[in-house]
């Protein structure tokens, strides 16, 4: 580690501390643990939780109900990108529904997803798999805008033809772009698992926000919280090691 | 007859009418077998025209190029291009993958791939740098992967668009001179790009100097019996460069005076 980088990180980490230990005296101090509760205590609730096994199957539900979304809705995206991408009659064709579906979020789904699918899996997963959809989609198709002259034009004098070119030189320009539409998308697919799982769900992270307010339990509340910020935090951290191996070749910007 | 000829050549960019911009008009070109051609001009008076349309990038909007009886069509590895700038090497491939790209398109086994490539990644200096990416390179080394990848095809014809342009006056000299010890008794034709009365003096068997556009042509043609390696100090190169300024200068000052009037 360099010592700016360890500078950095230590600055970090104080001000982390710092904010802590505000939040605990305030917490202990000028709070009834209903309104706020202490770090300590949401610390307490959530090893109670852990050892009751309650928020591993809530931690497991919502991160599968993820995996499974956002693996689906990536490949989904990507596909159609790169298809609508490479062939612009088929993206003239689709552009207008694309544009439509758009601007609905994936929340006005909910109810006919309910209708359709029940309050089973299935349900959040076609809901996660439309957030990012559209994210990869379009940011594979805004890929597609970077202009390679004279790359194509190389690819042309060294003897490849158009799939070739395409192959070979289209798709590994576009993976950084695919790639950063993924991690927008991962960023949304929570939002859509939170509300999804607070109005139709029986277990994890935004059931358990959910269900804490109704056992009037705000520390409950908390764990869910930031149990939120964590998994997504961990999800990011996770999927950037992740493609920076899988990807070493391509210059993502993390 | 040439090897490579231009005839009455006309180009303009989109579709014909009275609002088009011609850039060539009535281009007349030769390059016998085996020659060493620069074409020299003005900027912006359609050098780089001219070098798309014997790609095979542009189609002329009237006249034709042949090479050897045939009408040039698409791009291919009979006529290799080192691109000016760097916009056409891979990113995302190191060195030797990048000099290794049109061998594994026409389908050359992975061995034979490696090993043509290494050799002529060695030849152009850069045997301990196969292993990194552009971006980990400067702007002379780039322009050797280029070079390596192109001469990796054993072309006949070698399309050069101000290669060098970019790089410091040093690196330049350098890669000049070493492009001189590569093409000798190569037997490649070359057409080279620039706007370097003293790169072209180095490098040419015959040099054509451009008007300034629009409507460009060749003015006028200079060959230079030289022999090489040619030495920047001589009484022959600063003659041939004093006959060749002259030309070049009026038709420089011809766009110095369009720029300053607009
Ligand atoms: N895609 C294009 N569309 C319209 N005009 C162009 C285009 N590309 C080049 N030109 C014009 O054509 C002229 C010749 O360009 P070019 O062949 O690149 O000149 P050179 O290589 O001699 O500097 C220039 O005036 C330039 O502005
Ligand atoms: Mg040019």
């Amino acid at each position: 580690m360099t010592t700016a980088s360890r500078q950095s990180l230590l600055r970090s980490a104080f001000a982390v501390i710092a904010l802590l230990t505000a939040w605990e005296i305030a917490g202990r101090t000028i709070f009834i643990p209903a309104v706020l509760p202490a770090p300590s205590v949401i610390l307490g609730e959530t090893w109670t939780r852990t050892l009751s096994g309650l928020l591993v199957l809530d931690v497991a539900m919502s991160a599968s109900r993820i995996l499974v979304g956002f693996l689906a809705g990536s490949l989904l995206g990507a596909v159609l990108g790169l298809l609508f991408g490479a062939l612009e009659p088929v993206r003239r064709a689709f552009e207008p529904i694309v544009q439509f579906f758009r601007f609905i979020p994936p929340i006005a789904w909910l109810t006919p997803v309910l209708i359709w699918f029940g309050i089973g899996e299935m349900g959040k997963w076609v809901l996660i798999t439309y957030t990012t959809t559209f994210m990869v989609l379009l940011n594979t198709l805004a890929g597609f805008a970077e202009p390679l002259r004279d790359r194509m034009r190389a690819a042309r004098v060294f003897g490849a033809g158009p799939w070739r070119a395409f192959w070979h030189v289209r798709l590994p320009a576009t993976v950084p772009w695919i790639v950063g539409g993924m991690r927008i998308g991962m960023g949304n697919s929570f939002q859509t698992l939170i509300v999804a799982e607070m109005l139709a769900s029986n277990e994890g992270l935004g059931h358990l926000i959910l269900n804490s307010r109704i056992q009037l339990s705000t520390e409950g509340m908390f764990v869910g919280i930031l149990g939120i910020a964590v998994l997504g935090i961990a999800a990011d951290f996770g999927f950037r090691a992740l493609t920076r191996r899988v990807f070493s070749r391509h210059r993502l910007g993390w | 007859m040439g090897f490579i000829r231009f005839s009455g050549v006309d180009f303009h960019y989109g579709p014909a009418g009275s609002s088009a911009v011609s850039i060539l008009k009535g281009l007349e070109l030769e390059l016998a077998q085996g020659e060493f051609y620069v074409l020299l001009g003005p900027s912006g008076c359609g050098k780089t025209t001219a070098l798309n349309l014997l790609a095979g990038f542009e189609r002329p909007s009237a006249g034709t190029i042949v090479m050897e009886g045939h009408a040039i069509g698409e791009p291919g590895m009979d006529r290799v291009v080192i691109f000016q700038g760097d916009d056409s090497l891979y990113p995302w491939l190191t060195a030797q993958e990048n000099v290794e790209f049109p061998l594994r398109m026409t389908g050359v086994g992975a061995a034979e791939r490696r090993r043509r490539a290494a050799t002529w990644l060695s030849r152009v200096g850069l045997a301990n740098h196969g292993q990194k990416f552009p971006h980990q390179l400067s702007g002379g080394m780039k322009q050797r992967i280029q070079i390596a990848r192109a001469l990796v095809c054993d072309a006949p014809v070698l399309l050069m668009d101000e290669p060098f342009g970019a790089l410091d006056a040093q690196t330049r000299t350098i890669l000049q001179d070493e492009l001189v010890s590569i093409c000798n008794g190569s037997g490649a034709t070359v057409l080279f790009i620039t706007h370097d009365i003293a790169e072209a003096i180095i490098l040419a068997d015959r040099i054509g100097v451009m008007r300034a556009g629009p409507g460009s042509a060749v003015k006028d043609e200079f060959a230079l019996d030289l022999p090489r390696p040619r030495n920047r100090g001589s009484v022959e190169f600063a003659a041939a460069y004093d006959r060749i300024q002259r030309v070049l200068g009026e038709e420089v000052r011809k766009v110095v005076t369009r720029e300053a009037a607009a």
